[in-house]
């Protein structure tokens, strides 16, 4: 465990299930642990075995049945609807599995729009977004639009469109799922390396074993218990 | 080995899944069969009620007339036949029998009747004229009360029956019996013997018996001969002229034989037509038959001789029904194509609700036939259900059902879903792949182009070919009303403007895209760029605009015809209030107190003759003659909303020889040298303008001034008086002192508003209207649920991605909105320009009335069936809203 202080996420007592008895389905039990800033965490695990659910908590994408997520000293499991739209637009951000890009817009108007939504102005919009392709590596691709682009530069868009609200923690569910083993390795390689560059907590869901070896740390889940 | 095997499991459990749908779909197809399986036999029963009330207008214009061969006249001597009277009814039988049977059908039994020619009364000086008339009704002589004298009898006892006179005897004298108005417009008493003389001046004795008035004057056998009741006056050369009919009774009827040349004595049996009969469906067979009745051997050959105005008031009858048919089909085929295009957008929203069923049983073995029938089950049995529903209620409130046009609804609902679903299940797991290579995917991309650019030419040659069809033939063809192809061009016409629009919105779209581009706010943009997806999809486009366009149609052609009726009522009338009388001089008077009464904002008499013939040095012609005081009449168009006429200034002018005339319509010869032959003058008339439309008359009509009229030596008393204002009905009916006819405006207005065709169409209009403003919400609502799941996916990530509520709701409407408004816009510019461009191929004056095409309205409020689109979005997209913030956005990540 990090000793920094102030983790960048801290998690304690939190229990998901789903349905109702007798098919109650404890997708995550009594789980704790702290993430510190800065931390690539990969979470493994086998299908099923809750790390999505846990993902999904730490972004406030869903309630737990009990227990508590802060991430960077806010209290998401608190928050109003209004105050998780406010965290996702200003600290948490997420990665897609499916991409999940606008087609009918250009790589660089992809990455530009967490700053639309939050009315950055334009040149500052437009230097963030330039700076990002230049990270992932798309410079030269800031004007295609996602059908011409491969999976594995959808995804890099996909990151760089993560990262472009300057967030304090990445959340990426099998951000790898779609692509080959080659394209998959790079990518996580950027994000390794973005994570660093931008001094980004990182929290990936995976069963990949390469990104297990690029990770800080690994948080094994196994019915509904988080071990690492 | 794919499965074609039909599943009941799976039906039964898509069936529940979806019943909300398919009820939806039920509902539709029950509401357009049962508009569309009424329309046919409504629109039979309107026309027949429409034939019906047109043969009833005519009056004796739709009488059979036979008239027969003239008595054998013996040279030597002339025998009394006493037996005469049973020879007319023998003759009534013979026509009677000569009539073809489905004719004979619709027609009352015959009324004889045996006529002289105007015999000039000798006795008092000229000027009085006195036809005699027997009539005899299948139920006997019309009934009379004696005031004074009494019946006409036989000149001698039964001894002298059989009387025979030499050629060189005397005149023999004939008893007749007078009416009050002819005794005394003629000054003649019972016990008065007149001599008479005929136009060869073959003297005729008269002997007044009786005055009598009529126990019924609307008896149909007083309107044979108008004159027993009715005489008249007027002035010829300077002379005035007093003509009636004296009534001849079965007893002096063989002494009107006797004492009457043969050659002048006329005898016609006359069957007027009973309207309840008369059938849309037979007009046009009666109308031939009429026709070939008129075209038979006739009296050169000694036999019948057939006449008849009831073919052409048939034929104006089935023109007029034609015509609203054409009218009707018009509305029905907008209506119809909106109702198939929302089945199929439901039919859509059916399937993309079940993509990952069909395309599991298509990887699972299924056959495309077998998905399809999986399908087609169901929505058979949907489409049966909502069919019977319809024609159910059709039949329980019409009575009867039409078959044709319900046939395309049925066929859409049973078919959309099951094609549609074999298409998605082939797609999603068959074979045909997105091509790797670059090249390959844009032949592929070219290809799809290609073909949408080749329908897309295709539906404009079509709508050009049914423009040009409806411009050229009309809406008014055959015994169904005209032709399918001229019928559809509105409608056609609004799916080619929408495809214009569809080619043009992505353009648009993408102006607005790039305009947002340089923006910091991200709303405007993200909606530009979700519509740049979704904006372009045709049907729901299609459908709103249609709709739309077809609603304005509709709304602007009843509002049309509706002012169309409120001129053509005026112009009918000619100002708020007609009094027609006889002729008679007092009516200059009766003007007078008119024009001075309180509420009268100015008055008018005129003369109005029609059937004037009037020839040129190069044409002749059959016109109504209006003789008017110029100025009076000037003043009346002024006050009133008919069309002013500057140009009756003119007839003021001195003409010399020849008195001004204004005239309206007649061939263009009709104006070298027209003269008219009014009673026995000869008026010459030089033509100096335009004369304005006096009543409605299918005749060319010619208009004169009074005094230059009777200057010319032939004067023509008034018999109309036309006024305008407020008090004007009342100070006319005042005057008239309960003589003549009074025709308010008002009146004229409600009877033309409840006539059959003109109401049946209106109510068609408004019904048709109302379905389609359904069907627009209706397409608004399967559009956004269609696209719903997609939506829902792109604006969770916006929400994953930091968008606020607000600014969620503006997205959403925004993306909803934009498409709605422009089809629905579209729609209303589409509506508005078919109008203009097909109304004056409706031929709407036949329903209003009117001389020409009426003035096209669009009524302001039809502007409104957008902003219901409007709402309709609105409320739609806060259901969408309030799903959306309300959904978890757990499954985000893996998404």
């Amino acid at each position: 465990m990090s000793a920094v202080a102030e983790p960048m996420v801290a998690v304690r007592g939190l229990t998901r299930t789903y349905g109702s008895a007798p098919t109650t389905v404890h997708a995550l039990s009594e789980v704790s642990f702290d993430i510190a800033p800065g931390e690539l965490v990969a979470v493994v695990g086998r299908s099923g075995s809750g790390k999505t659910t846990l993902l999904n908590l730490l972004g406030g994408l869903d309630r737990p049945d009990a227990g508590t997520v802060r991430v960077a000293g806010t209290e998401v499991t608190a928050l109003d609807e209004q105050g998780l739209s406010r965290l996702r637009r200003d600290t948490i951000s997420y990665v897609f599995q499916t991409f999940g890009l606008i087609p009918a817009l250009t790589a660089a108007e992809n990455i530009g729009v967490p700053l639309r939504l939050r009315r950055t102005p334009t040149h500052e919009r437009e230097s963030r977004v330039a700076l990002l392709l230049d990270l992932v590596g798309l410079r030269d691709h800031a004007l295609q639009r996602p059908a011409e682009l491969s999976g594995g530069q959808q995804q890099r868009v996909g990151i760089a469109r993560a990262l472009a609200g300057s967030p304090r923690l990445l959340l990426a569910d099998e951000p790898t799922g779609q692509l080959d083993a080659e394209t998959g390795l790079a990518v996580m390689a950027l994000l390794r390396a973005v994570v660093e560059s931008e001094g980004v907590t990182a929290v990936v869901a995976t069963h990949d074993t390469v990104t297990m070896s690029l990770a800080d740390r690994v948080l094994r889940i196994a019915d509904g218990r988080v071990d690492g | 080995m794919p499965r074609t095997r039909i599943h009941g499991a799976t039906i039964t459990g898509r069936l529940r899944s979806d019943l909300g749908l398919l009820l939806l779909m039920g509902l539709v197809v029950a509401v357009t069969v049962a508009m569309t399986a009424a329309a046919a036999p409504l629109a039979e029963r309107t026309a027949d009620r429409a034939i019906e009330t047109t043969v009833r207008d005519a009056g004796l214009r739709g009488a059979v007339i036979a008239t027969m061969p003239e008595w054998f006249s013996d040279p030597r001597a002339r025998t009394r036949a006493p037996n005469t009277l049973v020879e007319i009814r023998q003759d009534a039988d013979y026509a009677q029998d000569g009539l073809p049977p489905r004719l004979a059908a619709v027609l009352r039994p015959g009324v004889a009747t045996v006529t002289t020619p105007a015999l000039h009364l000798l006795d008092a000086g000229a000027g009085r004229y006195l036809r005699l008339a027997f009539v005899d009704a299948p139920d006997g002589a019309p009934e009379v009360t004696y005031t004074a004298g009494s019946p006409p009898r036989a000149s001698v006892g039964v001894d002298g029956a059989e009387l025979t006179l030499p050629s060189d005897a005397g005149p023999w004298p004939v008893q007749v019996a007078l009416s009050e108005a002819a005794a005394d417009a003629l000054g003649l008493k019972p016990g008065d013997r007149v001599p008479a003389e005929d136009a060869q001046h073959r003297a005729v004795l008269l002997r007044i018996s009786g005055v009598y008035t009529a126990d019924d004057a609307n008896d149909d056998a007083w309107q044979l001969v108008t004159e027993l009741l009715t005489p008249s006056q007027g002035v010829t050369e300077g002379l005035l002229r007093t003509s009636a009919a004296a009534l001849v009774s079965a007893e002096s009827l063989p002494d009107l034989r006797l004492g009457v040349p043969d050659d002048d004595l006329t005898r016609r049996i006359v069957f007027t037509p009973q309207p309840p009969l008369m059938t849309s469906r037979h007009s046009s067979a009666l109308e031939q038959e009429v026709v070939s009745l008129q075209t038979s051997a006739g009296l050169a050959r000694g036999d019948i001789s057939w006449d008849s105005l009831l073919d052409r008031v048939l034929d104006d009858g089935r023109t007029r029904v034609s015509a609203a048919r054409g009218q009707a089909q018009v509305l029905l085929v907008g209506l119809l194509a909106c109702a198939l295009m929302v089945l199929v957008l439901a039919a859509q929203l059916l399937v993309r609700r079940r993509t990952g069923s069909v395309t599991m049983a298509r990887e699972r073995g299924a056959s495309l036939l077998g998905i399809g029938a999986e399908l087609l089950v169901e929505s058979v049995a949907v489409a049966a259900a909502g069919a019977a529903v319809g024609l159910a209620v059709v039949r329980l409130l019409v009575g009867s059902v039409g078959w044709s046009w319900p046939v395309p609804v049925l066929v859409v609902a049973a078919l959309a879903a099951p094609v549609l679903g074999a298409v998605t299940a082939g797609r999603a797991a068959g074979a045909r792949r997105v091509p790797a290579n670059r090249t390959a995917r844009r032949t592929a991309a070219r290809a799809v182009r290609l073909r949408r650019v080749a329908l897309e030419l295709g539906v404009l040659a079509v709508a050009m070919l049914a423009f040009v069809a409806l411009r050229q033939r009309g809406v008014v063809g055959g015994e169904d009303g005209g032709d399918l192809t001229a019928a559809s061009a509105a409608t056609w016409w609004a799916v080619a403007g929408a495809l214009v629009v569809l080619r043009l919105l992505p353009p648009a779209v993408l102006l607005s895209l790039r305009a947002a581009r340089r923006t910091a706010g991200g709303i405007r943009f993200l909606v530009s760029a979700r519509l740049m997806e979704t904006a372009a999809r045709a049907l729901p486009l299609l459908v709103v605009s249609v709709a739309t366009a077809q609603l304005t149609f509709g709304v602007a052609l009843a509002a049309t015809e509706r002012e169309g009726q409120v001129a053509g009522a005026l112009l009918s009338v000619g100002g708020d209030v007609r009094l027609t009388t006889a002729p008679d001089p007092a009516l200059v008077g009766t003007t007078q107190r008119v024009a001075d009464a309180p509420g009268v904002r100015a008055a008018a008499s005129a003369r109005v003759a029609d059937g004037v013939l009037a020839a040129s040095r190069s044409s002749a012609d059959r016109v109504r003659l209006v003789v008017v005081d110029a100025d009076a009449y000037q003043r009346l168009l002024d006050e009133s909303a008919l069309p002013d006429a500057p140009q009756l200034a003119l007839l003021g002018a001195d003409g010399g020889e020849r008195v001004p005339a204004l005239l309206l319509g007649g061939d263009a010869g009709l104006r070298d040298g027209l003269v008219l032959a009014w009673d026995d003058v000869r008026v010459p008339l030089d033509v100096v303008g335009t004369a304005p439309s006096v009543g409605l008359s299918a005749d060319p009509v010619v208009v004169v001034d009074t005094l230059a009229f009777a200057a010319s030596g032939a004067l023509a008393q008034p018999d109309t008086v036309w006024a305008v204002g407020p008090g004007a009905a009342s100070a006319v009916e005042a005057a008239s002192g309960g003589t003549g006819s009074v025709t308010r405006y008002d009146d004229e207005l409600d009877a033309r508003r409840d006539a059959p065709l003109p109401s049946g169409l209106v109510r068609l209009a408004v019904a048709a209207s109302l379905m389609l403003l359904l069907f627009a919400v209706l397409a608004v609502v399967l559009a956004a649920a269609t696209e719903a799941p997609g939506r829902a996916e792109s604006l969770e990530r916006l929400r994953a991605l930091g968008l606020r509520d607000r600014d969620l709701r503006r997205i959403l409407v925004g993306e909803l909105l934009t498409p709605v408004v422009v089809a629905a816009l579209a729609g209303l510019a589409l509506g508005i320009g078919s109008a203009h461009a097909m109304f004056g191929s409706l031929s709407l004056e036949r329903i209003t009335g009117q001389t020409g095409p009426p003035e096209i309205v669009v009524p302001w409020w039809i502007t409104l069936a957008p902003v219901a689109l409007v709402l309709a979005v609105l409320v739609v997209s806060t259901i969408e809203w309030r799903r959306l913030r309300r959904r978890v956005l757990a499954q985000l990540l893996r998404s």
